[in-house]
């Protein structure tokens, strides 16, 4: 391992990982572009350079997009990637109160300990892991979802029934397209382009970026800018502070985005809202979340940066990557002949140590790149929203369009952005649709594979019995009849004052 | 009529419906198949979120119900005079989106997106003059350029070509 450690402090692959990192910091910041994207096209140029030096620049990609997902996310309500959704719910309030340096700098310290943590696990701890992710299977996925879906509660607003009828519509979209099952057409309205799906990217985009564009056009005469903003002095190690004095937090949103990091399918976006979920669960002062909480923004960044690392956990220890991006790695190293798995681990000990450690480098550099980037990055609350209004819609369409290369996904994208900006009117909120889209492709092929099981052994044993989907189902009832209970006592205390 | 739409004007009663045309909608999506040996499979998970729409909307219908009977509907989504300016900025905007696509198309990504963000950026400037138009035109200019630059150099995505100026 140390062979390993000086090999990733070598000039090339600081250079190449630097150079990884300050792409991940475009891919992120742009709607659209994907971790995922970022480093399949990024894959052609590593073929010039040595295996280690090659994925080291795939992985800073990677870890660095992490971050800058939650620049747009924060500062104009729209997430970078997916994985940034419960980032901006926290993280845009901050903004518009004038805390907008806070929550960039938060996001970004948060970004690079979750990262440092990822890869703290993936040198140290990754067999124990493994072996503990290996018990899930369909069903206990199927639970981890609708654990995840629990978090309805915190981000439907005033109505629950709202967020509850959001979510729906979300699932349903996500629904569109050729089934897991009998691969048949659903809700596709003989439209073939609709075959294929709504892409995720373009659905959120529609969800986010454009309500949130129309919200600025509607209010241009009431407002020039987002919000204000004044550089602080200090305000960096003021917000490293905040982010440091909460070392149990920080140690819970590292753990949930580690562990849910190596579960293959589930990746950074479903980490990052069961971590928000669980912050806001044990929190003694719930009040504030959703309406600038900092903590709401470290939760989700940490466990969505701490996710990517661990993601590359199962892709060398079983051969089998925990999320896309990690996928596109996997396939790095087979174009180069290696295969992930333990054989890689057993003949190449040092290129899988090398990784690691450049992961846990990488996680230092996002956060140096960052605090460089963060006053720049900020001023753009400061564009006149006459101007900034029409630069996000450009953006999101060329976003939109350039996952796919297809225009269709543009037109849905403007569809679901227009009704969602019509239904905010009566008072749904984005977060739980948003949430609906993300979810519903991880639990439905999850659920209609343990019933396939279930044909076999029975529903009873598939779903209701083993220590992990017990412990799922219980978690799952109380973190709902938390919600229950806490809004039932603030609706009591209201009507009582 | 004029006694629906002040009805609908009631959020309670705008979300029950929409919910039910939603519910409705996906509902009537659902195919003959469902009854087929494992069909079921196939909808279980649209169907559980179809009922929940449906169940939800009849909770709100049922509220705004009791509330039309009592005469305490509130007219919550009416729309303010001073509102409609900014809502036809909106429309006109989500229309020029529209066109924006089709002309992409036609011209090309430099000149339709120039066209969008130009238009965009001058209609929504309080004065419009000489000057204002210019800037608006080299903002325009410079987004796209760099856009391009982004996407097609760096992230190789192929911009649809124009069909006029080959």
């Amino acid at each position: 391992m140390i062979e390993a450690f000086y090999m990733a402090i070598s000039p090339s692959y600081l250079m190449y990982m630097t150079i990884g990192v300050m792409l991940g910091l475009i891919v992120g910041t742009l709607p659209g572009l994907t971790a995922t994207m970022g480093t399949a096209l990024l894959v052609p140029f590593t073929f010039a350079l040595p295996t280690g030096e090659g994925i080291a620049m795939l992985g800073g990609l990677y870890v660095c997009a992490m971050f800058s997902d939650a620049i747009p996310a924060c500062l104009v309500n729209t997430p970078g990637t997916p994985a940034a959704m419960a980032t901006g719910f926290d993280g845009y309030p901050m903004v518009k109160q004038g805390r907008g340096q806070e929550a960039i700098v938060a996001a970004c310290f948060s970004s690079a300990l979750g990262t440092i943590f990822g890869a703290a696990c993936y040198l140290l701890l990754a067999w124990p892991m493994v072996s503990i992710a290996l018990k899930f299977g369909p069903a206990q996925f199927f639970w981890l979802g609708i654990f995840a879906l629990t978090i309805i509660g915190s981000l439907a607003g005033n109505s629950i029934l709202k967020g509850i009828a959001g979510a729906s519509i979300g699932i349903i979209i996500s629904c569109i397209g050729i089934s897991h099952a009998g691969e048949i057409n659903r809700f596709t309205l003989n439209i073939p382009e609709l075959r294929g799906g709504v892409s995720l990217v373009a659905a959120l985009i529609g969800v986010f970026a454009v309500p949130q564009v129309f919200s600025m056009i509607l209010n241009l005469k009431k407002q020039e800018f987002v919000a204000e903003y004044k550089p602080e002095k200090g305000v960096i190690l003021k917000t490293i502070k905040k982010v440091l004095s909460a070392p149990v937090h920080f140690l819970r949103s590292a753990v949930i985005g580690s562990f849910i990091g190596i579960l293959p399918g589930a990746g950074s976006p479903i980490a990052a809202i069961v971590s928000y979920n669980e912050a806001l669960r044990w929190s003694k002062d719930k009040s504030q979340y959703g309406k600038g909480d900092i903590r709401g923004v470290t939760a989700s960044e940490i466990a969505n940066s701490a996710a990517a690392p661990a993601a590359m956990i199962p892709l060398i220890t079983l051969g089998v990557p925990g999320s896309a991006p990690a996928a596109v790695i996997a396939g790095a190293l087979m174009l180069r002949g290696l295969n992930p798995g333990p054989e890689l681990f057993g003949h190449n000990a040092a290129l899988v140590y090398s990784f690691g450690w450049s992961l846990l480098i990488a996680g230092i550099v996002v956060f140096f790149v960052g605090m460089l980037a963060t006053p720049l990055l900020v001023r753009v609350i400061k564009i006149p929203l006459r101007l900034l209004a029409p630069m996000i819609m450009f953006l999101a369409i060329i976003g939109a369009y350039a996952i796919r290369n297809n225009v269709f996904d543009v037109y849905l994208m403007l569809i679901i952005g227009v009704f969602v900006f019509l239904i905010r009117k009566l008072g749904f909120h984005p977060g739980p649709i948003g949430l609906g889209f993300i979810l519903g492709p991880i639990i439905e092929p999850s659920l209609v594979q343990a019933l396939y099981i279930s044909h076999a052994v029975g529903v009873q044993k598939v779903f209701f019995t083993g220590s992990v989907n017990i412990i799922l189902i219980t978690i799952s009832i109380v973190s709902v009849s938390a919600v229950a209970i806490s809004r039932f006592r603030a609706r009591r205390k209201s009507v009582l004052t | 009529m004029i006694r629906f739409i002040k009805l609908i004007q009631d959020s309670d009663l705008a979300t029950g419906l929409l919910l039910l045309f939603v519910a409705s909608f996906s509902y009537a999506g659902v195919g003959d198949n469902i009854w087929e040996d494992y069909g079921y499979i196939d909808w279980v998970f649209p169907l559980m979120s179809c009922f929940i729409l449906f169940s939800i909307s009849a909770v709100y219908l049922v509220k705004s119900s009791i509330k039309i009977v009592k005469g305490t509907t509130i007219s919550d989504l009416k729309i303010d005079k001073s509102e409609i300016p900014s809502i036809i900025n909106v429309a006109v905007y989500t229309l020029l989106l529209f066109c924006y696509l089709v002309l992409l198309f036609v011209f090309g990504f430099w000149a339709a997106s120039i066209l969008l963000l130009w238009s965009g950026i001058t209609y929504f400037r309080p004065e419009i003059n000489l000057s204002s138009i210019g800037k608006s035109l080299i903002i325009s200019i410079i987004t796209c350029v760099v856009a391009y630059i982004v996407f097609t150099h760096i992230f190789y995505v192929p911009f649809p070509e124009s069909r006029v100026f080959m």
